[in-house]
């Protein structure tokens, strides 16, 4: 009798694991690889974040941000694996080097393709480009891209700010020399793309 | 607030991280000022094409066969904490019921997460739909964040695909012209909203569509809906009905105000979700203490 009711107790969280969290799979999966930028070690990531999040589900409140949480668990699991890799991320927090947000905003260009947009992503430091995917892209709030990301709230919204800034400025100069361009072969972004194996 | 201002908050405006006064602020000074609405409309253009280049980009999906393998994968593994997680959840399965026996539709409070839209008379939908109001237009301070309208027409129902493209950005009535400034889905209690917020005559008003599971249809014509608990001053509903999806405007406007933009809005929402709704259906209910 005990052993049926935990057959169904199991069954019944394993449903609700398969509703809340599992259709979160392929944004995860779009995360990681962008942020480990090889398909194996993205798919590690997600099979990681969804074993941990199975694991620790009786610990998720149901009606809280699901995306958030399991977004927290994948930015750890992340770190950890560049911590054992040997990459830390403080050498490259732009915080220290770049010291004043960029004081001209520059307008944003008519003509926004994906490969325009997703290529003057890449080429802003790695901890603007968190802020920002976590923030704009996800729907994170500051709140829960600072907890997901393990830094102070007011650390999250200067690099959104500085990150934003520079997206603008970065785009601008990719759209004047695309403009330039007039017989070239758009190609400027190729060198950028995600390594697909 | 001047135009340096609004630039400084501008992103935290359109991310809805802002207290709801500061936001008037902005609704107010974009309504005169060409050039900071042309900056806001241009950072959004770029959030949205950042959102839609990432979700879509070809290299970046997995593969048919690693979802498979995932999915497989985790049903090898037990749920741990399975019965403390089932615990809470069927002790709020159990009083829910109980509740509901007994008649009382704050009951609707205790269903857990998503859960399908509970029958409701207008004057629930009422109610939820000015909560939600208040809680998400006005004041921001939803349990749950709002999601994409892409993303709760897949997952909760598929309706809410209508309010991408309708009401139009642009909005011109007989009185004056009505802009959207956000289109989200959210929640209010157990109930699940499509959720179109517009600025009108310098007000704030929620156009707001849910699943009203063919209870507003069991209702007779002047039904006025009202309010369970403490009265809401000043806040106007109208409301039309379908079989299956009722389409509401919540605002401090005036009623007629309300009503007139109700007929260029919600009426022909209303009409794209069945063909055969009447375009008189507009229920006009004022609600007072």
């Amino acid at each position: 009798m005990v052993k049926q009711a935990a057959l169904r107790d199991d069954s019944d969280a394993r449903a609700a694991f398969e509703g809340e969290v599992l259709p979160h799979a392929d944004r995860l999966f779009r995360l990681a690889l962008w942020f480990v930028r090889n398909r194996a070690d993205a798919e590690d990531v997600v099979q990681d974040t969804m074993m941990q999040a199975l694991k620790s589900f009786h610990r998720f409140q149901p009606g809280t941000n699901c995306r958030a949480w399991l977004t927290t668990i994948l930015q750890r699991i992340v770190s950890n694996r560049r911590r054992a890799a040997g990459r830390s991320k403080v050498v490259e927090d732009p915080d220290d080097r770049l010291a004043q947000a960029v004081p001209f905003v520059p307008p944003v260009p008519q003509e926004l393709t994906d490969e325009l947009v997703l290529g003057t992503l890449r080429k802003l430091p790695d901890a603007f480009q968190e802020v920002i995917l976590l923030c704009d892209v996800e729907d994170l709030s500051y709140k829960e891209a600072a907890q997901a990301l393990a830094i102070p709230i007011g650390t999250v919204m200067s690099r959104l700010h500085r990150g934003r800034a520079q997206l603008r400025t970065e785009l601008a100069a990719a759209d004047a020399v695309l403009a330039g361009r007039s017989t070239g072969d758009g190609a400027s972004m190729r060198d950028r793309r995600i390594e697909a194996s | 607030m001047n135009c340096r201002d609004v630039r400084e908050v501008a992103d935290s405006f359109l991310s809805d991280q802002l207290l709801t006064e500061t936001n008037h602020e902005i609704l107010q000074h974009i309504d005169t000022c060409p050039s900071c609405r042309t900056e806001l409309d241009a950072r959004r253009r770029l959030r949205s094409a950042l959102r839609d280049a990432f979700n879509r980009a070809p290299e970046l999906q997995p593969s048919a066969e690693f979802r498979n393998r995932l999915r497989d994968g985790l049903r090898e593994v037990p749920v741990e904490g399975a019965r403390r997680w089932a615990l809470p959840g069927r002790w709020l399965a159990l009083a829910a019921g109980v509740v509901l026996t007994a008649g009382l539709a704050s009951a609707v409070f205790l269903s857990r997460g998503d859960a399908p839209n509970p029958i409701a008379p207008p004057d629930l939908l009422a109610r939820d739909a000015i909560g939600d109001h208040r809680n998400c237009a006005l004041k921001f301070r939803l349990v749950r964040m709002p999601v994409p309208l892409e993303d709760a027409a897949d997952r909760f129902d598929s309706a809410f695909r209508l309010l991408l493209s309708a009401p139009p950005d642009e909005i011109q009535t007989r009185d004056g012209s009505a802009r959207v400034t956000e289109r989200h889905s959210c929640a209010y209690g157990a109930r699940r909203f499509g959720h179109v917020i517009m600025q009108y005559h310098g007000r704030v008003v929620s156009l707001l569509m849910t699943a009203n599971d063919g209870a507003a249809d069991t209702i007779g014509e002047g039904a006025i809906p009202h309010l369970i608990g403490r009265p809401m001053n000043g806040l106007s509903v109208v409301s039309v009905d379908g079989t299956h999806h009722s389409v509401l405007l919540v605002s401090d406007l005036e009623s007629a105000e309300l009503a007139e933009l109700s007929k260029v809005v919600s009426v022909p929402l209303a009409q794209h979700l069945e063909v055969s709704l009447a375009p008189d259906l507009g229920r006009l209910a004022t609600l007072s203490p």
